[in-house]
């Protein structure tokens, strides 16, 4: 067999995959950082600046409010998008047929949907001022007080667009729930049932515990995935009203294609880029250490 | 008997908050179509109301206003070229690294799994840049090559899960028949792993078809645009006074994918869920 596996052939193989992914997912960065180090209009450097795009981004106000806005999307992410989803998915293993099959039918809706119609869905059908459903709801249930321009006030706009994001993501990430807990095998309910726990109960002391390999990739993916949010805020607000809903994607993508500052726009990313790593790598290494035994 | 009855409530309750979420997640399907069937005044005064009339006509002006064939011709370039590529590449990785006996075909999955942990939409100036510098900006290839690189880390995982679960004897089999490497690959371990290049073809269709954040810096030439782009760019048009047009767009455009969601819904869902390496 060893001849058969022959060095060209390994070459072959592996060769036209490693150089697509290298060049386009490794090596670009390395142009990136170097224009980091200048002073860059995107079309031609105007000269080395050193560190400087480093220094004024970490100094920027600019820059820590976009921090704010990305983390107080994970935050909802995390603490309502996540634990919602896992929610329904321990509703849906109990669910009667019915609606368990029109749950599951209805739940990935939202992910084939271009994010363009989604954004706009919210903006027009959802959030709009005048004919929103939210502002029609509040008004035909006597609380007229409530009613705002949700994306036009630097108060709700963030929350809005986590809204509007939770929302995408919600079904898809219950139904990877929901394949994890079909994975635990029955008796464990049982020998709870006979113990005379309830629903809750034992969620929290069988099903939970042991769905931690999917916690951990559904953390990884909504981790990553909130904080590399881009299109929904370019689409709904364009960060607006004035900067409010500038997440630090989004800052990036500005300061580059807006106002053509890519060096500035690079150090940006680059720090961004560090900053996914290290949570992706947190998450990896301090969810489900040690694997649970059956 | 009281428990029986705890019961019977507690899984009524359940069963009505999974629908109310099912409605919820499907609202979109209902908005842009009744938006697209009502005339100009209802369309911007009532977007949620029942369709006073049959508007079609909304159709044929969303049709003349931006160019639907051409834009379901480039996002059918860019996803099916971006998919095939991607595909291609990883299945042959995904073979070489469970099954070549290489010596760091552990090191090379940890590689491409830096893939996963990069957010696309990070990527944008970097990736901007490289297009520039390669030339390709302004044609397909700006946006399949990113996509298939892209897309490759998932991929590359869950073929390589599958190619583990297939006995060896297979190939030993071919080798002693005469087959080179190559003839095994194609004719007796690829169409073995079918079933996770359908799935992972499904997973990788969905995620390119609907992004945004490279096409919008990439691919803005009005001939070149992608749906999403062109979507958000009708939205954002001089002054469109009629809802009922947009509306008509949205449901145009948005079609391809609502039918392979309705005939498909079960696959995209194991799709979705076996992509997790989770089964």
């Amino acid at each position: 067999m060893k001849s058969f596996y022959s060095k060209r052939a390994k070459l072959v193989f592996i060769l036209p995959g490693f150089i697509l992914f290298t060049v386009f997912v490794i090596y670009s960065i390395v142009p990136c950082f170097i224009m980091s180090l200048q002073n860059h209009n995107g079309a031609a450097s105007l000269g080395w600046v050193g560190i400087e795009n480093y220094v004024t981004t970490l100094k920027s106000p600019a820059f820590w409010a976009a921090h704010k806005n990305t983390y107080w999307l994970l935050a909802l992410e995390l603490l309502v998008g996540i634990p919602g989803s896992l929610l329904l998915a321990l509703m849906l293993d109990r669910a009667g047929k019915a609606a368990k099959a029109i749950y599951r039918f209805a739940a990935l809706f939202p992910i084939v949907l271009s994010v363009a119609v989604v954004g706009k869905f919210f903006v027009l059908g959802i959030f709009d001022t005048n004919v929103g459903l939210l502002n029609s709801i509040l008004n035909s249930v006597g609380l007229e007080n409530l009613t705002r321009s949700w994306l036009s006030d630097s108060k709700t706009v963030m929350t809005c667009i986590a809204i509007a994001y939770i929302w995408q993501y919600l079904g898809m990430n219950s139904l990877l729930f929901y394949t994890g807990i079909r994975t635990i095998p029955g008796e464990f309910y049982e020998a709870a049932l006979i113990d005379g726990a309830g629903f809750l109960k034992a969620s929290i002391h069988i099903t939970i515990p042991l769905l931690q390999d999917v916690l951990k990739y559904v953390l990884i993916g909504a981790t990553i995935g909130t904080l590399g949010m881009y299109s929904q805020i370019a689409i709904m607000t364009r960060g607006g009203p004035g900067r409010a809903s500038r997440t630090v994607i989004y800052e990036m993508f500005y300061q580059a294609f807006k106002t053509n500052r890519f060096g500035y726009g690079c150090a940006i990313a680059l720090l961004f880029l560090l900053e996914c790593i290290f949570w992706a790598f947190i998450i990896n290494k301090f969810v489900a250490r040690e694997p649970i035994e059956y | 008997m009281k428990m029986k009855m705890g019961m019977r409530i507690g899984r009524v309750i359940r069963d009505g908050i999974l629908i109310i979420f099912a409605i919820l997640f499907l609202l979109p399907l209902y908005w842009m179509f009744s938006l697209s069937l009502k005339d100009t005044v209802q369309a911007a005064g009532e977007p949620w109301a029942i369709p006073n009339g049959l508007h079609f006509e909304n159709f044929s002006a969303a049709w003349q206003r931006i160019d639907i064939p051409n834009l379901l011709k480039n996002s059918f370039i860019y996803t099916a070229g971006a998919l095939v590529l991607c595909l291609a590449v990883s299945v042959m990785i995904a073979y070489a690294i469970t099954r070549m006996r290489m010596k760091h075909a552990n090191s090379f999955r940890m590689y491409f799994t830096i893939g996963m942990l990069v957010p696309i939409a990070v990527m944008m100036i970097p990736v901007y840049r490289l297009v520039m510098t390669l030339g390709i900006k302004g044609t397909y290839w700006s946006l399949i090559l990113p996509y298939a690189a892209f897309t490759m880390a998932s991929a590359i995982l869950m073929i390589c899960a599958f190619f583990r679960s297939i006995p060896v004897e297979m190939e030993e089999a071919a080798a002693i028949d005469g087959c080179n490497v190559y003839r095994t690959f194609i004719s007796i371990m690829v169409p073995m792993v079918k079933p996770a290049l359908v799935t992972q073809a499904m997973m990788v269709y969905i995620t390119n078809w609907n992004e945004y954040a490279l096409a919008s810096v990439l691919a803005m030439g009005e001939d070149m645009r992608s749906i999403p782009l062109a979507l958000d760019l009708f939205f954002g048009q001089f002054n469109i006074t009629n809802w009922g047009e947009v509306g008509a767009a949205v449901a145009i455009t948005s079609l391809p994918v609502i039918v392979v969601f309705m005939f498909c819904n079960k696959q995209i869902e194991q799709a979705m869920c076996g992509s997790s390496g989770l089964k």
